[in-house]
């Protein structure tokens, strides 16, 4: 008879439990889950959650999706960094908690609302396209069509974080109309305001309505900062950041 | 557990291309709209798709309706509704229309005029039909999320749809509204409105995890439509993609490639390295599974449960260079996810990939009409569905494409259809609703705080097991009754599983409800695989391998189920005249021995042939 020791990792999953009313930022009690490892694995965040949840905390709360780093939906921190727990090799010891920064509802699930919802009702009007414009391959506007929403970037911004402790209610039909969910923006929804100024299809207008949303949302404040990450490798500073503040300059003069 | 009561017009259902596409038309047309969505908006599987549309008369001046509707509908061996088909073929260039007006991009034609397609006929299509889009179908999904941001209409995320409320009065059953749970305020809201628009979804985590689809496929809407009532169509067609990844255990399943990135020398070896199938770009997706699952089935599979691609024969030579550099074009994502995975000479395809099939996508659902309203019997008027959940459009076979067309296509029309709906119908009254809104909430609020010694989650894993096992790629009758067992054994155990009794985000009362729509689909896919008794279409029935295809063809199968239990009931279908599917076989054919003859010329004629092939495409 072989002694077959099985191997294990050890990781810490930070837990929200007790019934709260949602929303607050916590950093939640650690729970240790002990990973068997078959031989030779190097398992994902997600490969622990799920089994996780399969073996000993059958409520235990995260979202993913794809399991293939295109949905966006598996965000969390690793040991304070923020990372899509698909893509994430972890080792014995590693915590895993919330993305910190928006409000954590359950466990490792977090309110993405005010983030998705950040721009509705703020870009509109007409802006259908006059004529056939190129796509240029390895363009901008290209490149930033690969942001897959998964509010990584969010950590550590320190526009985003003057969002924090102000309103946090889910946006949904009982937020009014007029109420802003955050004032004040992250470098996901900068991309996403960029990527209408970079649409050589769209008219003048639009293009003009995205920059001042930029700026109402406090883009300006960014000039002192300029330390955006995106898990992705889309290069936040160069193809978001600046080239705003500077066609903000242009709308100015 | 709160409720809530809230009152719009029309609700969609869904957060993913079709949902996003209905609340946009909707909302536009002036109603009331809300949008209720488990995940957050836009993660759906039009999200994580490639990105390839079918746009009809993009790649050839020669095509047409006519040409379109005859290449889909005998593809889908007639299976399909033929007015949906035709709506489909005639909309497929106003729907780009419509996408391209909301700002998506393709890459243009050299010449400028237009946008550039794929440089060859797709997965089943006659004539060079996809327009690829900058990274995939993220495209999509940045365009999409752009008509919510305009529009701005009202959303329920991380919000579960539980069951429609319908009105049975003199004049018979409407739509009247719909109860979800909302997980992060932890409240049952009853929505009251005239139109609901189901844009769930497929099913495929049913076979977790042999799926590449996204986890949110729980079958959710089919099984609120057929609590409702409704007729479900085709739902045992469901397609397996033949080549996904086998390991590491959370990306099992995962998509890498289509028969046609098998090039024309590409081989299917099983685990000792013996040919099991050449040939491959010219077959189907369900051709190239059925073999593949079919060895597996006879032990000749990996310990993974998957087979050997071998593409190595592809990339020898001065074509070989070119071929390689087709590849890196059309799947950049794939070969560097295999590259990972499976080392450099696999990503340079000069060692074989481990492959398995897996659950891509399911051709049956709601019977709706052109308008995507809910048709047959069990009729509830205001009930409307788009996308994947609907049924009866692509018969037996989806081919390369569709499914990002159809998104937009019923999208549209159900949108404006509810939208209509709605306007020209009176909401129900008040009190009224509260008394069958708090019925239809009965059950679930029961379920909180239940006590028991099983759990959701692993009454989940044990169907997806035996899913797969029975009314997965390779079939037969015992194993597709093994299913029902199956099912009826969880249900049994269900009144004995523990929930938590909390009401924020309650993750044990969500797998709950999901696991309750995972049996209801998994009973409608089961119920239908037993009526058709022959190998067609999706999947290959081991027990019927005589008659393959002879009588089963233009016959769709509607399942139901009402107090006695499920019902199975034949559609008959228009056939198309014999001479077009013999001239669309015999093209299939000459294709395949096309490539068999390539594969016995000299090297180096056919490197030369291949080569001019290849500069064509490049």
């Amino acid at each position: 008879m072989t002694d077959e020791i099985p191997e294990y990792i050890e990781i810490i999953i930070l837990r929200q439990v007790g019934d709260k009313n949602a929303c607050d930022q916590g950093t939640g009690q650690a729970h240790r889950f002990k990973y068997a490892l078959q031989p030779g694995e190097q398992p994902t965040a997600l490969d622990v959650l799920i089994r996780a949840r399969e073996e000993a905390f059958h409520d235990l709360a995260f979202r993913y999706g794809c399991r293939n780093r295109k949905c966006g939906l598996c965000t969390l921190e690793i040991n304070g960094k923020p990372r899509l727990a698909c893509k994430t090799k972890v080792r014995d010891g590693d915590r895993l908690g919330p993305l910190q920064g928006l409000p954590v509802i359950r466990d490792l699930v977090v309110d993405r609302t005010g983030i998705n919802g950040q721009l509705a009702g703020r870009i509109g009007g007409d802006h259908r396209r006059s004529s056939w414009e190129p796509l240029v391959p390895g363009g901008i506007f290209v490149s930033l069509s690969g942001c897959i929403a998964c509010y990584a970037c969010l950590k550590g911004c320190p526009l985003h974080e003057m969002n924090l402790g102000a309103f946090h209610r889910p946006r949904d039909f009982e937020t009014p109309k007029e109420t802003v969910v955050y004032a004040y923006g992250n470098p996901y929804t900068f991309l996403r305001l960029r990527r209408i100024v970079e649409d050589n299809e769209r008219d003048q207008k639009t293009r003009d309505q995205a920059l001042s949303t930029a700026l109402s949302l406090g883009l300006e404040t960014c000039r002192e900062c300029l330390g955006c990450r995106c898990q992705m490798g889309i290069p936040l500073i160069r193809e978001v950041i600046e080239p705003l503040l500077k066609d903000i300059e242009k709308l100015r003069t | 557990m709160r409720i809530l009561e809230k009152h719009y017009d029309v609700i969609i259902v869904g957060g993913g291309g079709a949902a996003l596409t209905a609340a946009a038309v909707a909302s536009e047309m002036g109603v009331r709209v809300l949008l209720v969505s488990k995940d957050p908006i836009g993660c759906g599987d039009t999200k994580i798709s490639e990105g390839g549309i079918t746009v009809r008369g993009s790649g050839s001046v020669s095509d047409s309706v006519e040409k379109f509707f005859f290449n889909l509908r005998i593809r889908g061996r007639d299976l399909g509704d033929p007015k949906l088909v035709r709506s489909f073929s005639q909309d497929s260039r106003s729907a780009y229309e419509w996408l391209r007006e909301k700002g998506l991009r393709p890459y243009p034609r050299p010449d400028g005029k237009g946008p550039k397609t794929y440089p060859m006929p797709m997965g089943g299509h006659n004539r060079i039909r996809s327009i690829p889009h900058p990274k995939g179908g993220l495209s999509f999904i940045h365009t999409l999320l752009g008509t919510y941001q305009e529009r701005a209409y009202d959303t329920l995320q991380d919000a579960w749809f539980l069951d429609l409320i319908v009105n049975q009065d003199l004049q018979g059953r409407k739509v009247a509204g719909g109860l979800v749970y909302h997980a992060p305020r932890g409240v049952l809201v009853a929505v009251r409105a005239q139109a609901v628009v189901l844009a769930t979804g497929g099913l495929g985590t049913l076979y977790f995890p042999n799926t590449d689809n996204m986890r949110g496929n729980t079958g959710d809407g089919y099984a609120v439509a057929v609590r409702a009532g409704a007729g479900l169509v085709d739902m045992e067609q469901i397609q397996f993609i033949p080549f996904a990844l086998t390991r590491p255990r959370s990306m099992k399943g995962v998509f890498l490639g289509e028969p046609a990135s098998a090039g024309p020398f590409g081989v299917l070896r099983d685990k000792d390295g013996r040919p099991l199938l050449t040939a491959m770009m010219y077959r189907t997706r369900a051709e190239v599974a059925g073999v593949l699952a079919r060895a597996v089935a006879a032990g000749r599979g990996t310990a993974n449960g998957g087979c050997y691609l071998d593409l190595s024969e592809n990339v020898k030579g001065k074509s070989g260079r070119m071929y390689y550099r087709i590849l890196q074009a059309g799947m950049p994502r794939q070969l560097d996810l295999v590259g990972r995975l499976m080392g450099e000479a696999a990503a340079r395809v000069e060692v074989p990939w481990e492959v398995q099939p897996s659950a891509h996508y399911c051709m049956g659902g709601i019977a709706v009409d052109a308008s995507g309203k809910f048709e047959g019997e069990g009729a509830a008027e205001g009930l409307f569905a788009a996308g994947q959940v609907m049924g009866g459009l692509h018969g037996s076979d989806r081919l390369a494409g569709n499914s990002l067309a159809e998104i937009i296509i019923f999208g549209v029309r159900a949108g404006r259809g509810a939208a209509e709906h709605a306007s020209g119908a009176c909401p129900l009254e008040s009190g009224r609703f509260s008394v069958l809104s708090r019925e239809a909430a009965g059950p679930y609020l029961d379920a909180l705080g239940r006590e028991g010694e099983y759990h959701p989650v692993i009454l989940t894993r044990e169907l997806q097991e035996a899913a797969w096992k029975g009314i997965g790629p390779v079939r037969d009758a015992g194993g597709i009754r093994e299913v029902l067992v199956t099912t009826e054994n969880i249900r049994r155990r269900l009144s004995r599983v523990r929930i938590g009794a909390g009401t924020v985000w309650n993750q044990t009362f969500i797998d709950l409800v999901e696991l309750e729509n995972l049996l209801v689909t998994a009973e409608a896919v089961a119920n239908a695989a037993l009526s058709r008794k022959e190998s067609l279409g999706a999947h290959v029935r081991i027990d019927a391998e005589k008659g393959v295809g002879k009588n089963g063809a233009a016959r769709s199968v509607m399942v139901q189920r009402n107090d006695i239990g499920w019902q199975s009931s034949v559609l008959e279908r228009e056939r198309t005249p014999t001479w077009m599917r013999v001239g669309d076989r015999l093209q299939t054919v000459m294709r395949q021995r096309g490539a068999g003859i390539l594969r016995t010329l000299p090297f180096s004629l056919r490197d030369r042939v291949m080569s001019a092939v290849y500069r064509k495409m490049l």
